[in-house]
């Protein structure tokens, strides 16, 4: 007999793991014991050599569905005492040391079962297990331990808590172990003021009031959600008007997965997103379309499945219910509501019924969103059942702020060598938002016992972010370093994926500040961690009154053709009537005396021009929505590719010569979206190619948020691989600005780096 | 250098050079001029130049501006305007008749203004030296012994007065100088405030800050005021006033009016009570046809700018760097 020390590293604290542990050794006859580490599990295992190849070989095949394992680590040791069973030891006072948190995990189908046969959870909607329930949203402080949670203000009950002791017991330790007798409860408020305690008349008058078309505001597990009947085109308009938002698409929750599978074309892929632990929106292709006031007429919707005990029996309760629009419980601009208070003043007026339930929301988390992109489902928007799960990064992050970017935001901080990004936050220049990075924040520092020694931001110097990093570094005398915006994208992506060294990175943004203070967003770069050179870029266009560029597409149409033909340009005669011609006047007077006009290289823009030039949308009624149009556009058209210039692949004008000359000749607008983007595409991977071979690199990093569009990434990635070159697309950080802090994060860290070194 | 937009980096420049080269506790008042003690009263000194292109534009000229310009700087410190100095650059070759018709302006300007020009000086720099001709003027007004403007008096609960409405300079002088058509001419407001300022300062009980939000818009001074008395100044969008041909004209140039240089106009902050009054009389003034209450200074826990939008969303009105640069991803 052997003693071993086993360590295992990764998410396996707070999801069930020792319990699994106990069973397999158990179950194998061997003896030692188990207990939690700064930074995993140490199992300490007498066996013999071959029990021990054993038992490490199951030890990923036992672990609950929810566990990471990063890493094992398997020691032998002196045996300096003998085990005679197995134990699991009670959890050490921990250090400061520990970055791993679960994230928020749908309510398990044993729950759902204990639900039916536990007479003191009969019914009970807040019942969890040590492999489900709410984690990130309720931790107030590490080591995790209900006492530093929100569910402290709930004492268990004897019952409970002999759950809660019995290592046999799927609640073993379980922190949010709760029962009908000792747990949270909701409570319904109705428009008349009247309040409902009983669980099972709260679900009825929630069915009913949806099933009648009514707006419902519910208290979830990262905030509020407002919800109605997703096939109720009435009541889809009610719910937008409470919200304030008129046109962007909407998720809906289908009852069951066969429900969604009916509507829409699940791929396997999404089949297992939909229905995994992490329960996110998935952006998924419907077989027919019917419901415009969901989607904005989009092909594409996103759709979850339930992931409260709540949510299957709002539907069991309103069985002609097929879907429900579930959607964050905000007026628009602002974040997702979490304190009742708030709730009751904002929606009481406007809402048929606000539920709560009396226990507090301490992180807030929105819904996050996947797609599929090159085979593989990837966050757009990452947030709850993902955060705060970390990132490993190869140089030491200890004690860095990232702030992250503007628009689609987010912040990281820095523990040992783990990146901790934090959830979506959304756009800083909207004080509600703003608070809430701030609120997330402090919570993150307090929870991770972070202590700051450095803030990286944007070059950018008027995004909200960097002006509070600035603050920030000024009020505690850090030392400030910026990061250019697609140098962060790309180090993002080496970060994801542990590469060092150089890469090429194709940068497909939208806006970036660049070393040279013009706006970047198309570009090829050659990158280490530390370092960057622009080898190319997309030639740069005029934006015509800068942001409002970004926001009104028809302007870069104008901006296109001006730049090619000046003033004699072919608009195409519907744009002209569309726009007018005394706005285009002034537009190209604009250019032509460079007021207000910053250039961009960048990859958004002259999707927004294409897409107006096409008629899609001249206006953007929110982020991307004429390239997402332009997308949708060029759906089932042939794979036709125009000309370029192979020793200047990059060279727009001949794309952009065949464009207008196609619209002029009449061919149907969806062969030349698909022909734009089939092109577009070659284009950027004939560079990629040349300059691969010229810089003799082989490894390439695909960032920014152009790359949310499919068609093209999808593309992409083919034409690459076939070409011979590595092209790594990110799979756990969005490819859009809420990555921007992990790669700020990366930089920062390989620059402190450098200079411990050279020292 | 690169600091012309009037924003972050200006003040950066501020604070970095001048403010440490000539630090005293006149200059450290910060605000539109210094008020000095005397024997038996207060002066107020201030000192502006004027580069402004196109010398003439619809609603004035380079002259006007020189004029108005610091004798508003003059009431924001709650002095009556009495002299001012005329220091002139002149590019060699430029028309003696431009002359004439610029110094004519000042001179009426400064009748319109009760104040005399005293002192002066002219220099001629070669050809493609400066653009045409510069102007510098100073000007001493006197502060009656009962009024006490500044920073420090700006506290929680005051409203938030402009004179009138904003953007119609900064957009008359870009749509000159670059020829932009527009359907309506946008005149540039340029005046000197003398008979709001008196009539209020003699009409309402307190009055806590004055400031002409020139360079760098409502925004930036509203920024300058919320950072140097630690408060947080909130306006409603709904109430500021901005003429629909400037409104039209801002759309299309992307421009935030916000952010567009004033020179007809000043911000008066005051106890909320005396709002009403306030109002009443500076509506009295043709120059104070569209006073209008923009806001409050809602808190003093934190320096910030907020602007209540229609829809129940809050922007942050930041101090810019300097030009607005592009954010949207
Ligand atoms: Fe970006
Ligand atoms: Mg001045
Ligand atoms: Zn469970
Ligand atoms: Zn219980």
């Amino acid at each position: 007999m052997n003693h071993y020390h086993i360590h295992v590293r990764g998410l396996v604290q707070g999801v069930g793991f020792r319990p699994c542990i106990y069973r397999l050794a158990t179950e194998m006859g061997l003896h030692g014991y188990v207990e939690n580490s700064n930074d995993g599990v140490l199992i300490v295992l007498q066996a013999t050599d071959e029990e021990k190849e054993h038992f490490v070989q199951a030890l990923p095949l036992v672990a609950p569905a929810v566990a990471t394992i990063e890493r094992i680590d398997v020691e032998e040791c002196p045996a300096n005492c003998t085990y005679d069973r197995f134990e699991i030891a009670s959890s050490r006072s921990e250090g400061d040391e520990i970055t791993r948190v679960s994230p928020d995990i749908a309510i398990c189908p044993e729950c759902l079962q204990d639900r039916r046969r536990q007479p003191h959870r009969k019914d009970y909607p807040f019942i969890n297990c040590t492999h489900c329930g709410p984690r990130f949203t309720i931790i107030q402080a590490l080591p995790y331990d209900r006492a530093v949670t929100t569910m402290s203000d709930f004492a268990l009950c004897d019952t409970c808590r002999s759950e809660y002791a019995d290592v046999t017991d799927r609640r073993f330790h379980a922190q949010p172990i709760a029962c009908n007798r000792c747990g949270p409860a909701y409570t319904l408020c109705d428009s008349g003021g009247a309040r409902e305690h009983d669980y099972r008349h709260i679900v009825s008058r929630i069915a009913s009031v949806l099933t009648g078309g009514g707006v419902v505001a519910l208290k979830s597990l990262g905030g509020y959600n407002l919800l109605c009947d997703a096939d109720n085109e009435q009541a889809v308009t009610r719910l937008r008007e409470v919200k304030g938002r008129y046109a962007k698409p909407l998720a809906v929750m289908y009852r069951d997965e066969a429900t969604a599978a009916a509507d829409l074309d699940l791929t396997d892929e999404e089949r297992r997103a939909l229905t995994s632990w992490r329960r996110p929106i998935v952006l998924s292709h419907e077989r027919a379309r019917h419901a415009r006031w969901l989607n904005d007429g989009y092909h594409s919707l996103g759709v979850l499945l339930p992931y409260m005990a709540i949510h299957y029996d709002l539907f069991e309760a309103a069985p002609s219910l097929r879907r429900i629009v579930v959607t964050s419980g905000n007026r628009s601009g602002n974040p997702i509501v979490i304190a009742d208070g708030e709730a009751h003043d904002l929606f009481d007026p406007q809402v048929d019924l606000v539920v709560s339930y009396n226990r507090e929301i301490y992180n807030r988390v929105d819904d996050s969103v996947v797609c599929e992109y090159d085979g593989l489902c990837r966050p757009v928007r990452r947030a709850r059942g993902y955060t705060p799960e970390p990132l490993h990064n190869l140089q030491s992050t200890e004690g860095i702020v990232a702030v992250g970017a503007e628009q689609v935001s987010s912040f990281a901080v820095g523990k040992h060598d783990d990146i901790l990004l934090s959830q979506y936050v959304g756009e800083l220049s909207r004080r509600g938002n703003l608070g809430f990075f701030e609120e997330s924040f402090s919570h993150f520092a307090r929870i991770f016992r972070f202590r700051p020694r450095c803030v990286v931001c944007d070059l950018h110097p008027d995004y909200a972010a960097t002006v509070w990093g600035e603050r920030y570094a000024a009020e505690h005398q850090l030392p400030l370093y910026r990061v250019q915006h697609h140098h962060a994208h790309a180090a993002a992506v080496m970060a994801e994926y542990d590469l060092a060294g150089e890469v090429l990175a194709l940068c497909l943004d939208g806006t970036g500040y660049g070393d040279d203070c013009t706006i970047w967003g198309g570009e090829l770069l050659r990158c280490s961690r530390s370092r960057y050179t622009r080898l190319s870029h997309q030639p740069y266009l005029p934006m015509p009154g800068g942001d409002v560029a970004a926001r009104e597409p028809w302007r870069m149409a104008v901006s296109l053709l001006y730049s090619l033909y000046g003033e004699s340009m072919p608009l195409p005669h519907d744009f002209v009537e569309r726009i007018g011609a005394d706005r285009i006047r002034l537009v190209c007077r604009m250019i032509a005396r460079r007021i207000n006009t910053p250039l961009s290289s960048g990859a958004g823009r002259l999707f927004d021009a294409v897409a107006s030039l096409l008629g899609v949308a001249d206006f953007n009624r929110y982020q991307a929505e004429a390239p997402q149009k332009l997308e949708q556009l060029a759906e089932g058209s042939a794979e036709r590719l125009y000309p370029f210039d192979p020793d200047n692949p990059l060279d727009i004008s001949w794309l952009v010569v065949a464009v207008v000359d196609e619209l002029n000749r009449g061919i149907p607008r969806s062969e030349i979206a698909g022909a734009f983007h089939a092109t577009y595409a070659a284009m950027w991977c004939a560079e990629v190619v040349r300059q691969a071979a010229q810089q003799k690199l082989s490894r390439v990093v695909l960032s920014g948020g152009v790359l949310q569009n499919k068609r093209l990434v999808d593309r992409l990635m083919n034409l690459l691989r076939q070409a011979g070159l590595q092209p790594y697309l990110p799979a756990v950080v969005p490819c859009n600005d809420a990555g921007i802090a992990v790669g700020q994060m990366a930089v920062a860290a390989a620059w402190l780096e450098e200079r411990e070194r050279k020292r | 250098l690169a600091h012309g937009g009037g924003g972050r980096m200006t003040n950066r420049l501020i604070e970095s050079i001048f403010y440490p080269a000539f630090a005293n506790q006149w200059l450290e008042q910060a605000h539109d001029g210094a008020t000095l003690p005397m024997p038996h009263s207060r002066l107020a000194f201030t000192t502006d130049s004027f580069v402004v292109s196109p010398l003439f534009f619809p609603g004035g000229n380079i002259g006007d501006l020189a004029v108005n310009g610091t004798v508003n700087d003059l009431l924001c410190c709650g002095a009556t305007p009495l002299y001012l100095s005329a220091a002139f650059i002149l590019e060699e070759g430029l028309p003696l008749d431009t002359l004439r018709q610029v110094v004519q302006a000042m001179r009426e300007a400064a009748t319109r203004a009760g104040v005399s020009i005293v002192t002066g000086d002219t220099k001629v720099v070669e050809h493609g030296k400066c653009d045409g001709l510069y102007i510098n003027t100073s000007g001493i007004g006197l502060v009656p012994g009962n009024i006490e403007i500044g920073l420090h008096r700006v506290q929680k609960g005051d409203a938030v007065i402009v004179t009138g409405p904003i953007g119609n300079h900064g957009v008359s002088i870009l749509s000159t100088r670059e020829g932009l058509n527009f359907e309506t001419t946008i005149e540039s407001d340029t005046a000197a405030l003398t008979h709001i300022v008196s009539n209020l300062l003699a009409g309402v009980p307190d009055v806590h800050m004055l400031r002409d939000p020139t360079r760098g818009g409502l925004s930036s001074t509203l920024n300058e005021i919320a950072e140097g008395a630690g408060v947080t100044i909130t306006l409603d969008e709904q109430s500021l006033p901005i003429e629909p041909p400037v409104r039209a004209a801002c759309d299309l140039l992307g421009l935030d009016p916000l952010y567009v240089a004033n020179e007809g106009i000043l911000l008066i902050f005051l106890p909320d009570e005396h709002a009403e009054q306030a109002l009443h009389i500076i509506r009295n003034d043709p120059h104070g046809k569209g006073a209008r209450l923009i806001g409050h200074v809602t808190d003093d826990r934190r320096p910030e700018v907020l602007l209540e939008l229609a829809l129940g969303q809050t922007r942050v009105l930041d101090m810019l760097s300097g030009e607005q640069l592009p954010r949207i991803c």
